[in-house]
């Protein structure tokens, strides 16, 4: 069954992470539903939060892809709270 | 010191012998620091760059040190693609080297410009553009790393011509840390035990064998496991070799065209061990009636292949040949005489249905089983055998009895064909001692057949056998099988190869009567430097067993 998902993704902030991570996506015919990256300046890494409505076993499958992307620190996938889905929805009307 | 000589400088550092390349506008810099280093660095000159990165693969492959190939911006870069794509998908480390434009003009379509990072990402374990010269000793320093550790592919470094002429100060980090790159993992004792448990309690066990095993260059391990559990082993295409074709527990090949025997009892199997393979659709037929009746062990490298094609019970993550030295302390042997012997059966009805007739050398029509069987007789199975694509690779794998490790070397996972003469040339650069000879068919020759020039530059003694059976005949065979006999575009109106390679400055043989061909192979194998042999083959021979698309290993057809 298909749910949404949180993927949540720790790299070192270095060019090209987010164009491997889209790829794996894209290669599984994954649509993104949303999706934010922000650094940390302090631990010199980059946070990814990507929402995606697809089964578990997909998830973990991409999720495993993401792992092995060399900059990748960490990759993790949650079904996603109500919580998290309102907090992005804020993050997105943000204008700067 | 220049960008160019700190990338040779690195180059040193990596203790690279030699190079396969192709000079042009965006990486000049870097030649021009090559022709001081000539005694340093062996640079051959291919004579087109998707040769260059095959060659690297084949030195790769051969030594397990990883090939480097360099290239120019543009069309250079873009035609190293399908050599890239191919390491990626058989785990080959090759490092790729680009040039690129000058740092000022990136982006804007100049000429010879190719986002190349954009074009190769998905096809590296990791890429990189260099804009300045001072990051290049860390960058190569890195990039070696990531394509020789954990499970190896390709990497490419781009750099832009104004990173090769400035001036840096050289500095080659001693070690490299990744924050997010561990490829050293540690299997848990528990897990292993675990593992012996399930082994020893097994009645039909069987490890299959992949490319993982070479890789880590645990054979031995392999070896010692299965005799001292007695357990029967197959191995997929890239594990060929791996395992000595004469040993009483080898059952053969895995896969769509591998032997009868160990694709049917995948389905008996109560336990499977799966050593540095990845359960490819090739090996497994259709999942959903794949080894239901075993649990099954997977032992990787890779965490992102365990349960990808094949559920699997117990995975053990690390390299194969730790993994295996803490199995083997823990398993015992047990009888397993009775399911040994099922192997036999399927093994002799294989022999008498599809082998004998394919071996015997007949009197009129030479078969291409009956060519790889001689060969591998007149060889003791001592060479590198190095196979293209298409039915001369399948009959390759099946017929030559490999003594050897490392010594069957083909593009498996991209089956791209025009791989195997390049994949020679850095075959023999990395193992000049051992006789190196070309599987190819008829199609195939002719894609990168201008390699033949380079064979002749260097005079490198790369032996070449064409099976030329006037076909594209692995497509042939499937119009014939699933398509009604209906033969779209296959046959081929071929060239004098003969004269080709004369006009190459290559020697070459013709032979199309059986009784000639000994005498024609003791030439080929005797020759001093490159030469061909063609033989002219039954045109329309089929290569079985076969499992068709969709079927399940235990629908292996014999005819
Ligand atoms: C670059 C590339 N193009 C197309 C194919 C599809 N293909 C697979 S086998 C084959 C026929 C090969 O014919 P030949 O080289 O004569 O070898 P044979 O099968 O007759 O031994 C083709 C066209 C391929 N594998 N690689």
């Amino acid at each position: 069954m298909k749910k949404i998902y949180l993927c949540t993704i720790l790299s070192e902030d270095k060019p090209g992470v987010l164009y491997r991570v889209a790829d794996i996506f894209l290669r599984r015919k994954i649509n993104i539903e949303g999706i934010i990256s922000v650094k940390n300046k302090e631990e010199k890494l980059s946070k990814i939060s990507i929402f995606v409505e697809e089964t578990q076993e997909a998830v973990d499958k991409t999720i495993r892809q993401i792992d092995r992307i060399i900059e990748v620190v960490n990759a993790v996938a949650k079904v996603a709270s109500i919580e998290d889905i309102k907090k992005f929805m804020k993050a997105g009307e943000i204008t700067i | 010191m220049t960008g160019a000589q700190a990338v040779l400088e690195s180059l040193l550092k990596e203790h690279v012998k030699v190079i396969f390349g192709y000079p042009g506008g965006a990486i000049m810099p870097v030649y021009d620091a090559l022709y001081d280093y000539k005694d340093k660095l062996n640079h051959i000159l291919v004579r087109h760059e998707q040769a260059a990165g095959h060659a690297a693969e084949g030195y790769a492959r051969v030594t397990g040190k990883p090939g480097v190939a360099l290239a120019t911006s543009g069309p250079g870069a873009t035609n190293l693609v399908t050599a890239i794509t191919d390491a990626m998908l058989d785990s080959v480390p090759i490092v790729c080297i680009t040039g690129q434009v000058a740092t000022s003009l990136l982006g804007t379509d100049a000429f010879q410009e190719a986002d190349i990072i954009g074009v190769t990402t998905p096809i590296t374990k990791w890429n990189y553009q260099i804009t300045k010269a001072s990051e290049i000793a860390e960058v190569f320093a890195k990039a070696f790393y990531i394509s020789q550790t954990g499970r190896p592919g390709p990497v490419l470094i781009d750099i832009t011509k104004s990173a090769q002429m400035e001036q840096c100060i050289f500095k080659y980090p001693k070690n490299v840390r990744l924050q997010g790159y561990h490829p050293k993992t540690v299997s848990d004792l528990a897990v292993i035990k675990k593992v012996a448990e399930i082994v020893n309690q097994a009645k039909k066990p069987f490890l299959l064998m992949g490319h993982g095993v070479l890789i880590a260059n645990a054979e031995e391990e392999v070896k010692k496991l299965v005799e001292k559990a007695n357990i029967p082993v197959a191995c997929t295409l890239h594990g060929l070799s791996g395992f000595p074709t004469g040993h009483r527990l080898y059952k053969g090949m895995l896969g769509m065209h591998g032997n009868y025997g160990p694709n049917v009892l995948t389905n008996s199997a109560d336990v499977i061990i799966a050593v540095g393979m990845r359960f490819d659709d090739r090996v497994t037929g259709d999942v959903s009636r794949y080894a239901k009746n075993a649990r099954i062990i997977h032992i990787d490298i890779d965490p992102a292949e365990f349960n990808k094609n094949i559920p699997v019970e117990v995975a053990i993550l690390g390299d194969a040949k730790k993994a295996l030295q803490e199995l083997e302390k823990y398993v015992s042997y047990k009888n397993h005489e009775e399911w040994l012997t099922r192997f036999d059966s399927y093994k002799e009805e294989e022999y008498k249905q599809v082998i004998e007739k394919e071996i015997t050398l007949k009197a009129e029509k030479l078969t291409m089983a009956s060519v790889v069987n001689l060969l591998s007789e007149m060889t003791k199975g001592e060479a590198v055998i190095v196979a293209d694509v298409g039915q001369n690779q399948m009959i390759a794998a099946r017929y030559y009895k490999f003594q050897q490790s490392n010594s069957y070397i083909t593009s498996g996972g991209l089956g791209t064909m025009g791989f195997a003469l390049p994949a020679a040339m850095g075959a023999k650069m990395g193992v000049p001692n051992r006789q190196v000879i070309v599987i190819v068919g008829d199609g195939g020759f002719q894609m990168n057949i201008q390699e033949l020039a380079t064979l002749a530059q260097e005079k490198l003694p790369v032996k070449v056998i064409i099976l030329n059976n006037n076909f594209l005949g692995m497509v042939r065979q499937w119009q014939e099988l699933f398509f009604a006999k209906r033969y779209s575009f296959v046959d081929l109106k071929n060239p004098n190869f003969v004269d080709v390679c004369k006009g190459f400055f290559v020697d070459a043989e013709k032979v199309d009567k059986p009784a000639a061909l000994r005498e024609a192979l003791e030439k080929l194998l005797a020759a001093e430097g490159p030469r061909v042999l063609e033989v002219v083959v039954e045109k329309e021979e089929k290569v079985f067993p076969m499992m068709p698309t969709g079927a399940s290993v235990s629908e292996m057809r014999l005819v």
